[in-house]
């Protein structure tokens, strides 16, 4: 898929919120890449004597109970959720647009094919009626918390999602005519699912991206909230509100309010660049 | 069994020039389509004079803006179309200027639209009696009982053969042609001076089309009123109006009466169009000529100067005027006058 | 007789539609097409000639019947099997635009054929490929455009070029021209005719328009509601169609031409759905000529001149045709 450059800053300077979401999204990318080298200090480094510091000169976002800054932690932490929320999301991108594909193409079909349809479509049912929380604490009751267990959990959460959406554009592009005519021409079932049927069928899940990755840095959070996640003292914006909430209580009020914010932010802006890019993608906003 | 020859019109009731106040005339209409990257002109100066009791024929190919002309005439277009220039005079009076509020007097009692696509124009939820019963209360307070007679007349009158039992139906359960038929029934519920009907035919079985087309030009004459009818067939408007106009990007090219017409078309788009109408018939090969380049550019001068064959330097840079090259003839071309007379042949 | 490039046997396809009710699409057709021979499928909507174009092609799969294609029974395969046959089978479609992947370029869209039917290097196949849009009346410039740069009617050249990559014997045209305007169709015809008179392939060409047909067919069966009324050759029906239905056909066409003294034939009410088809002959409810033989039986498909099957019980004494018995074949009066 190519994206006319011109056309698309024509459509963009039109949308506040995508722009925002642009710049969001350009900013947490920023900081995944550079985070912990521009943070004034070390971010799991604790400094003695200076546990809980409000917010002041050297400490912008203040301290928290062990004394690490929490700034410098609020910008480090994109490496780790970033990284996990997009290789989380780009494998379940890839496979629930595979499996929406193959269930899509051949529902309804005769023989192996819609078993394997049909396969596909309960398999999904199932994980989604599972309860991810329960999934990782088991998986991490088995191997212990680590990022590869929150990338595996969310890749697996994430599949049925992009299997349903693309699922859902298949079934309407199949019954277009070039279709027909692929097969006509004398090509196999699944050259016509991927070649012709797949390229068709992409915009809704690409549309996902983003708000996905939004949802999985939540997730990821949540996770380490429960500590079922990142493991501490690696900077990350769930595990920081996890340490951080106790002191919320007693009125170092800026523990969990920093993180929380950032968290905040970043989701808000992945899904309106969702938004955005649905709309640029809808065919009826070219021309 | 009726020939087509008594079921056509005859032209010598034809009204020529200024003779009879026209009842709806277009003066150089302007209609513009907006866009992020600007503009784009659909009608460019149309002139079109419909006179009472007359049925005139638009004819033109996809997309040369017949559809936004009638639309235009009712002050129908929303944004992002927008008139941009010209005259709509309706019994003299110039409706373009007028409120919304006068123009809903004069849509469907003074001039209705006949849409193409009829299932698309009536409401899915809403029974056909519930929808022609809306038509006939808009413009008369009349109780419920009188509307419910009216409406039962109506569907007597568009061909239904058991109205009473029609009344409940949805539109879905109706096929195309009596979808056709509830929207004519509706368009003629207030007995217009015109009615404009946008390819009644467009989409309907051939065996239905002629059925629709004899029902519109009967309640249509027994009404006394006008008929504009829109159509790409020329087949269509042979056979059911008196007069012709040919429409080229958002263009009147040639208007005529209709036999004139059909024996001297004169413009060389009507020509061609003639043609490749006529091919079918005779069974002739090799009849027409190569459609061309496709215009991307707006032109200058004449919009057909890049597929005409007899073009001239100043086609290009000139628009020509629709001018009379006889009584009641009028071509937009500046060899009108020379193809007319046989000296350029196209 | 040439030899047969496509034989339809007793073709039946219905749909089932819930538990009770059935769409009776196609109801028992046969009909053969020689090759190089151009047939045309007439009728209007629910006549079921676009569900025999896709049974053909193995679009859809027959309920019952044989379709035998160069003397193999192609109803007998499975998919996979009948897979290599296709590029000696094609179809051109309808709409022009939709049947256009509208992600791949020309020069793609016309390489795919190619490449599922043979090994060759792809230096060969691109010269193929400038060859069919020469074919057509385009040129090299079309290879790198997307098919919503070009109009309908070089779409469709577009389609025509991909159904002929292959040489296929014979090629099903489904309302070819129908989405087309007026002035492009004719061209489209002719290039039809054309490619046909210089390739030799047999052509099926299903239509609602008889007109489109005249110019490109020679053999005609005009269907209504899933069963053929009435074959024989195109001039001759054209001249003197012998079925009612053929006869309100050819009448409801609007030639360009204001004082047409053609009589008019017409036929009163609706075109039943192909779901509640009437008892005996499908046309008698609309049918002037109608008896109550008409209401009770469906007339046989009868050779009432040569060449010519028509299923109907009067058109012998409506078209003054003698009796069987008689030697018809001589004493036919004509026009």
């Amino acid at each position: 898929m190519t994206i006319p450059t011109a056309h698309f800053w024509r459509f963009a300077r039109t949308q506040p919120g995508f722009l925002f979401g642009l710049v969001v999204v350009m900013v947490t990318v920023f900081l995944a890449l550079l985070g912990p080298w521009i943070a004034p200090y070390r971010p799991e480094e604790a400094l003695p004597g200076q546990a809980v510091l409000p917010p002041n000169v050297d400490h912008w976002m203040g301290t928290d109970i062990s004394g690490m800054d929490i700034f410098s932690r609020v910008i480090a932490a994109p490496r780790i959720d970033l990284t996990i929320a997009l290789i989380s999301t780009v494998v379940a991108f890839v496979g629930g647009v595979v499996l929406g594909v193959v269930s899509g193409f051949f529902a309804g079909a005769r023989g192996l094919w819609a078993l394997v349809s049909n396969a596909i479509m309960r398999g999904a049912d199932i994980f989604q009626a599972f309860p991810l929380f329960i999934f990782a604490l088991a998986l991490v009751g088995f191997r212990g918390p680590s990022i590869q267990n929150v990338i595996v959990a969310l890749a697996f959460l994430n599949v049925p999602f992009f299997l349903r959406v693309t699922r859902g554009a298949v079934l309407h592009v199949r019954e277009r005519p070039f279709v027909d005519a692929a097969r006509c021409v004398g090509g196999s079932g699944l050259r016509i699912a991927f070649v012709h049927v797949m390229p068709n069928a992409l915009t809704p899940a690409l549309a996902n991206l983003s708000p996905t990755i939004g949802f999985s840095i939540l997730l990821t959070s949540a996770l380490s909230f429960v500590g079922a996640g990142v493991p501490i003292p690696t900077p990350e914006w769930g595990s920081m509100i996890a340490i951080g909430a106790p002191n919320m209580m007693t009125g170092q009020w800026w523990t969990a309010l920093f993180p929380g914010l950032a968290l905040g932010v970043t989701i808000l802006g992945y899904a309106l660049v969702g938004d955005g890019l649905r709309d640029y993608l809808d065919p009826t906003h070219r021309q | 069994m009726r020939s087509w020859a008594t079921g056509s019109a005859t032209t010598s009731t034809l009204p020529i020039g200024n003779s009879v106040d026209a009842l709806l005339e277009v003066k150089d209409l302007h209609v513009d389509y907006l866009r992020d990257a600007g503009p784009v002109r659909v009608l460019n100066g149309v002139d079109l004079t419909v006179y009472p009791g007359e049925s005139l024929g638009v004819v033109g190919e996809s997309g040369v803006g017949k559809t936004v002309l009638v639309r235009a005439i009712l002050g129908l277009l929303q944004p992002p179309w927008r008139v941009t220039r010209g005259q709509v005079l309706y019994e003299g009076d110039e409706l373009l200027r007028q409120s919304e509020k006068e123009l809903r007097t004069i849509r469907g009692r003074g001039i209705a639209l006949t849409t193409h696509e009829p299932r698309k124009h009536l409401n899915p939820v809403s029974t056909i009696g519930a929808q022609i019963a809306n038509v006939v209360r808009a413009h008369a307070t009349v109780g419920h009982a009188k509307a419910r007679e009216r409406v039962l007349e109506l569907l007597g009158r568009v061909g239904f053969p058991d109205p009473e039992a029609r009344l409940t139906a949805y539109p879905h359960e109706l096929s195309g042609g009596m979808c056709q038929r509830v929207i004519i029934a509706m368009a003629l519920a207030h007995s217009p001076k015109l009615l404009m009907a946008d390819e009644p035919t467009a989409g309907l079985d051939v065996t239905i089309s002629l059925q629709v087309l004899d029902l519109m030009r009967g309640l249509v004459r027994d009404a006394n009123s006008s008929l504009l009818l829109v159509s790409r067939d020329l087949g269509v408007v042979a056979h059911y109006c008196q007069r012709v106009a040919v429409m080229y990007q958002g263009r009147i090219v040639e208007s005529a009466g209709v036999q004139t017409f059909f024996e001297r078309a004169t413009h060389p788009y009507s020509r061609r169009l003639l043609r490749a109408a006529t091919a079918a018939r005779d069974e002739g090969r090799g009849a027409t000529t190569s459609a061309g380049p496709r215009v991307a550019a707006a032109v200058v001068g004449c919009a057909y100067t890049p597929r005409c064959p007899v073009r001239v330097e100043r086609c290009a840079t000139e628009p020509p005027a629709l001018e009379p090259v006889a009584a009641g003839h009028l071509v937009r071309c500046f060899l009108g006058a020379e193809i007319a007379a046989g000296r350029v042949t196209v | 007789m040439g030899e047969r490039a496509l034989e339809v046997d007793r073709l039946v396809k219905f749909f089932p539609l819930g538990r009770r009710r059935t769409v009776k699409a196609v109801n028992g057709v046969s009909f053969h097409i020689d090759r190089g021979e151009a047939l045309a499928l007439v009728g209007e909507s629910g006549s079921g000639k676009t569900t025999v174009g896709r049974c053909i092609l193995r679009l859809i799969e027959p309920t019952e019947g044989r379709i035998t294609f160069l003397g193999d029974d192609v109803t007998a395969m499975t998919q996979e099997q009948f897979r290599p046959w296709r590029r000696r089978i094609q179809l051109v479609f309808q709409e022009p635009y939709d049947s256009l992947n509208p992600r791949m370029r020309i020069g793609r869209i016309l390489d795919e054929p190619l490449m599922l039917a043979d090994r060759s290097t792809p230096g060969g196949r691109r010269a193929r490929v400038l060859e069919l849009l020469d074919m057509v009346g385009l040129g090299a410039a079309f290879l790198t455009l997307y098919p919503h740069q070009l109009s309908g009617g070089e779409q469709q050249r577009v389609g025509i070029a991909r159904a002929i990559a292959t040489n296929p014997d014979l090629v099903v045209l489904d309302e070819p021209t129908s989405a087309l305007d007026v002035s492009v169709r004719a061209e489209i015809l002719d290039l039809l005719t054309d490619l046909q008179q210089r390739l030799g392939f047999a052509y099926l060409f299903i239509s609602h328009d008889l007109t489109a047909v005249r110019r490109v067919c020679q053999r005609v069966a005009i269907m209504y509601l899933g069963k053929i009324v009435e074959t024989g050759p195109t001039d001759e029906i054209f001249a003197r169609p012998l079925h009612p239905y053929s006869r309100a056909l050819l009448s409801s066409v609007l030639y360009p031409d204001p004082v047409d003294q053609r009589s008019r034939f017409l036929l009163a009410g609706e075109i039943p759905s192909p779901i509640d088809v009437p008892a005996g002959c499908h046309l008698h409810p609309r049918c002037p000529w109608a008896i109550d033989d008409c209401a009770r039986d469906y007339p046989p498909l009868e050779e009432l001149l040569p060449g010519r099957r028509v299923a109907c019980f009067l058109a012998r004494r409506q078209n003054g045709i003698a009796e069987p018995r008689a030697d018809a074949r001589s004493g036919v009066p004509h026009e």
